[in-house]
C-alpha cells in the first residue's frame, strides 16, 4: 500500500524533484532554474515557464529553498538556494526515483520475477 | 506575458483572497523573467530568432498560472498556508481537547479507585492527589506530541504551557471535576465502572484516532506536492 503511494506522489513530484536538484549545484533564480530544466533535458521538458513560480514558493513555505534578495539592472530579484531539511528532501526523492525506475526498467526490458518463471 | 496580463493576473489573485505582498512577489518575478526573455531574443542572431516562440507563448497563461498558484497552496498543510490562524486557533482548540481528555481519563481512573472496582487497572493505580497533577500535564504532554507529529511543532510548547496557565487562570480543579463528573455519571446514567471505562475508553481511541487522521492527511498533503 505505501509503495502504491509513493508511486503516486513520485509522479506529481517531478518538477519539485528538478528544481531541488538544480539548486543544490548552486543558488539560481526563477528564470535560470527554467534554462536549465531545458537545456539539462536536452528541450525535452518544457512547460509555462511562469509556473516556476509558485512551485519556488511552496518548496519556501516547507522551507526547503531559503531565499535572496537582490537588485539587478535595478530590477528587484530573488534568489533561491537549498537548505538542509531541502537537502535531506532530495536524497529522499532521489532515493524513491531511482527504486520506481529501476522497477520501470525492469518491466521495459522484459525482466520476468521469480514467481513467473515458476 | 503583456503588462496588461499581468495586472488581470494580479486583480484574478486578489478576487482568490491571496495577499497583496504575495502577489506583488510574485508580479515582481514574472516581469523580471519576462524581461530576461526580451534579452535572450534580443540577443538571438535573426535565423534563430524566427524559430523560437514568443514571450507570451513562453510564459504561459495566466490561468495556467493561477492555476498552479492554486494546486500548490492547495496542496500545503493547514498550518502553512494558514500560520496566524495556526498559531492563534489550534492552541485554543487543543487547550479544550486536552482538558478534556484530562478529564474524562482522570474520571474514569479515579471512579474505579473510589468504588474499588479498578480491575486489572489496579497496579497502574496512583493518589488521587497525585492524580490532579499527573494526568493534565500527561495528557498535555501526549496532546503536544500528537501536534507535533501533525507538523506543528510550535503547538508541543504551546499546548502543555497553555493547558496548565488556563488551569491556573481559571483555578479549574480536575479533582473537583472528576468527582463531581463520575458522581453526574453515576447518577443521572446509572453507569457501572465497566460501562464507563468502556464510554471513556471510546472517546479518547476517537479523539487518537482523529488525530492520527490529521497526521496522515497533512503527510499526504506534504508529499504529494
Amino acid at each position: 500500500m505505501a509503495q502504491k503511494k509513493q508511486g503516486k506522489e513520485y509522479i506529481q513530484g517531478v518538477p519539485e524533484l528538478l528544481v531541488l536538484r538544480l539548486l543544490k549545484d548552486r543558488e539560481m533564480y526563477g528564470y535560470e532554474i527554467v534554462q536549465a530544466i531545458r537545456l539539462r533535458s536536452q528541450e525535452t521538458i518544457q512547460f509555462g515557464e511562469g509556473v516556476i513560480y509558485p512551485l519556488l514558493h511552496s518548496l519556501q513555505k516547507q522551507r526547503l529553498v531559503a531565499i535572496r534578495r537582490a537588485k539587478v539592472q535595478g530590477r528587484p530579484r530573488v534568489y533561491y538556494r537549498l537548505t538542509r531539511s531541502g537537502q535531506k528532501k532530495l536524497a529522499s526523492k532521489v532515493s524513491d526515483w531511482t527504486r520506481i525506475t529501476n522497477a520501470i526498467h525492469a518491466i521495459l526490458d522484459g525482466q520476468t520475477s521469480d514467481s513467473e518463471t515458476a | 506575458m503583456t503588462p496588461k496580463q499581468l495586472e488581470q493576473l494580479a486583480i484574478s489573485l486578489t478576487h482568490e483572497g491571496y495577499s497583496r505582498g504575495y502577489i506583488r512577489r510574485l508580479v515582481q518575478e514574472i516581469q523580471d523573467h519576462r524581461s530576461c526573455i526580451c534579452q535572450e531574443i534580443t540577443n538571438q542572431p535573426i535565423e534563430e530568432s524566427r524559430n523560437t516562440l514568443s514571450t507570451i507563448e513562453r510564459m504561459g497563461t495566466n490561468d495556467e498560472i493561477l492555476a498552479a498558484v492554486k494546486v500548490h497552496n492547495e496542496l500545503m498543510p493547514f498550518s502553512k498556508r494558514y500560520p496566524l490562524v495556526t498559531f492563534a486557533a489550534l492552541p485554543a482548540f487543543l487547550l479544550l481537547l486536552t482538558t478534556a481528555i484530562a478529564v474524562c481519563l482522570s474520571n474514569w481512573i479515579v471512579y474505579s479507585i473510589s468504588t474499588g472496582s479498578g480491575g486489572f487497572f489496579r497496579p497502574l493505580l496512583v493518589p488521587v492527589e497525585t492524580a490532579h497533577f499527573v494526568f493534565p500535564i500527561l495528557v498535555a504532554g501526549v496532546a503536544g506530541l500528537v501536534a507535533t507529529r501533525c507538523r506543528v511543532p510550535i503547538l508541543f510548547p504551546m499546548t502543555t504551557a497553555l493547558v496548565t496557565a488556563g488551569a491556573a487562570l481559571f483555578q479549574v480543579d480536575f479533582g473537583y471535576c472528576v468527582v463531581s463528573g463520575s458522581i453526574i455519571c453515576r447518577q443521572h446514567w446509572e453507569l457501572n465502572p465497566l460501562q464507563l471505562a468502556g464510554i471513556w475508553s471510546a472517546l479518547f481511541a476517537g479523539l487518537v484516532a482523529s488525530g492520527l487522521l490529521v497526521r496522515r492527511s497533512n503527510r499526504q498533503l506534504i508529499l504529494a506536492d
